[in-house]
Formats: structure tokens, C-alpha cells, sequence
């Protein structure tokens, strides 16, 4: 899911005051550390992306945003 | 007909969330180990990281540090939504104490038994409490907690919305959502995008 697409979906739940920052770019060596990524899906991934993408996956962010306060 | 189709598309679309949710259920129960130290390293201070017993480390999974920005104070109320191993859980109990206490919850046994033990060798088990618990059906009253921390976990459920209006629900008028995760900008290959494991990760 991109970052547009959260920040509307946060909007919609009612939540105000979002904001994206902390980004990280991740690659296919930094979610290697993570044993959910199989070594089957890591050699789909080599096998299928471009170096440059393999390089860069996905972003991790922090998110935050807040609940209306009453009044 | 045309609504018969329908009814056949939203039954489809049923029965695939329900698969994504078994396929990430499958994932984290098949897994030996968490992410450990490099995850750790990469994420938490040296000063966090002495907070923290060896099983919460090697159970990190996380991919950001929520509770660093979550502004938690003493007293507050915080919900880790899929606390896993209890990792930002016992952080956040640091904050929140005294008088505060953390609520965790997850869909699977194991991670809710390490956590508890977590946070127990952490010194923060009594302000502490996990719970058994869907994202998108959260076991807590409505407008019942100050902040909700998560990390890396919204992006696992088919039913983003769902979550995001629970969250909105438990929290308190004025309350807190600060939480980390993985976000992709384009489009991922097929053979990539219809991957359990990519769901689970």
C-alpha cells in the first residue's frame, strides 16, 4: 500500500493530525533478516526485480495521527 | 444478475482475506525465531536495548521504533496491536509507569506466552497484560485507551479499514496512534504479490 493511500484510508477511520516520517528505505538484504521472508519468496525476488528495486522494496515509516478530542 | 454476480464477487473476496489471514497465522506459528539482534540493532538504542530481556530481542520483528514517538506518559493506557514477542510492550511500560499499564494483543497463543514471560523477566509483567485478540475485532471497550503503538502488523490484514476504524474506536477522544510499518510505492511482480510469504512479511 503506498503512503497516499494510508493517509486516506487513516482519514476516512476519522483520525486528524497525520503525519508520515522516520522513512527507511528497505531492500531485499534488510527483510532478509526477517525469517517471515522465505528463501523461496527472497529467490522469486531476485529472479524477478531489477537490481535498483531489489534495492529498494519498500519504505518503513512512522505514522502518526490522533482522535478528534471532544468539543 | 448482475447483484448475483456481486454476491459471488463479495463472497470471493471473503474467502481470500480469509485466506491471507491463515496464510499470516501459518507464517508466525512456523517460525523458529524472530529477527533478533541485527533487527534490534538497527532499531533500538543501546539504552532501549538494556531494557530489554534476551527473548524480547530474539523475537523482534518489528520494522520501526513506535514507542520512541509515541509520547507516553505515567499513568497513560497504551494498546501494542500484535504485540508479538512483547518487545515495544515493555518499553512502553517503562514510560507509562507508574500507575499506566500496556495492553497487548495477538492472534497467536505462542507470541502472547513469550510475551508475557517477556515482560516478566523485563520487570514490567504486573503493568502489563496480553491478551487474545484480531485486529479487526478488538476485545476492548470503546474510548478505553490514552495511545495505541504497533509495529509492522497494520499492513498484514486484508481489512486495513477494519483496523484503522477499530484503533479509532478504542481510543479515547484526544488519544494517540503512532505505529510503524512497510509501505510500497509501486507495484510488485505477480509471482511476488500473490506469495503467503509476502503477506506474512
Amino acid at each position: 500500500m503506498a503512503e497516499r493511500v494510508f493517509a486516506r484510508k487513516l482519514s476516512k477511520a476519522g483520525f486528524v493530525a497525520v503525519e508520515f516520517f522516520g522513512h527507511t528505505g528497505y531492500g531485499i538484504d534488510e527483510i532478509s533478516d526477517y525469517p517471515l521472508f522465505t528463501p523461496n519468496l527472497i529467490e522469486v525476488m531476485r529472479q524477478t526485480l531489477s537490481p535498483s528495486r531489489q534495492r529498494h522494496l519498500a519504505v518503513a515509516v512512522i505514522v502518526r495521527a490522533r482522535k478528534p478530542a471532544l468539543g | 444478475m448482475i447483484r448475483g454476480l456481486g454476491h459471488i464477487a463479495g463472497e470471493t473476496d471473503l474467502l481470500h482475506q480469509q485466506h491471507i489471514k491463515a496464510a499470516v497465522a501459518d507464517a508466525y506459528q512456523a517460525i523458529g525465531t524472530g529477527a533478533g539482534e541485527a533487527v534490534v540493532a538497527r532499531l533500538y538504542s543501546e539504552d532501549e536495548r538494556r531494557l530489554l530481556p534476551e527473548g524480547a530481542v530474539t523475537w523482534a520483528l518489528g520494522v520501526g521504533n513506535p514507542v520512541r514517538r509515541a509520547e507516553l506518559r505515567p499513568g497513560e493506557t497504551v494498546l501494542d496491536v500484535g504485540s508479538g514477542g512483547g518487545i515495544d510492550s515493555i518499553l512502553a511500560a517503562n514510560f507509562v509507569s507508574p500507575g499506566g499499564r500496556v495492553i497487548g494483543i495477538d492472534v497467536i497463543e505462542e507470541m502472547l506466552a513469550r510475551a508475557r514471560a517477556n515482560a516478566a523477566a523485563a520487570g514490567v509483567g504486573d503493568s502489563c497484560e496480553f491478551l487474545h485478540g484480531e485486529m479487526e475485532a478488538i476485545p476492548l471497550p470503546a474510548d478505553s485507551v490514552d495511545a495505541v503503538i504497533s509495529n509492522g502488523v497494520i499492513n498484514l490484514s486484508p481489512r486495513k479499514s477494519r483496523v484503522l476504524a477499530e484503533l479509532y474506536r478504542v481510543l479515547r477522544p484526544g488519544g494517540r496512534l503512532t505505529m510503524a510499518d512497510l509501505l510500497v510505492e509501486s507495484e510488485l511482480p505477480l509471482e511476488v504479490k500473490t506469495s503467503d510469504a509476502a503477506w506474512a512479511g
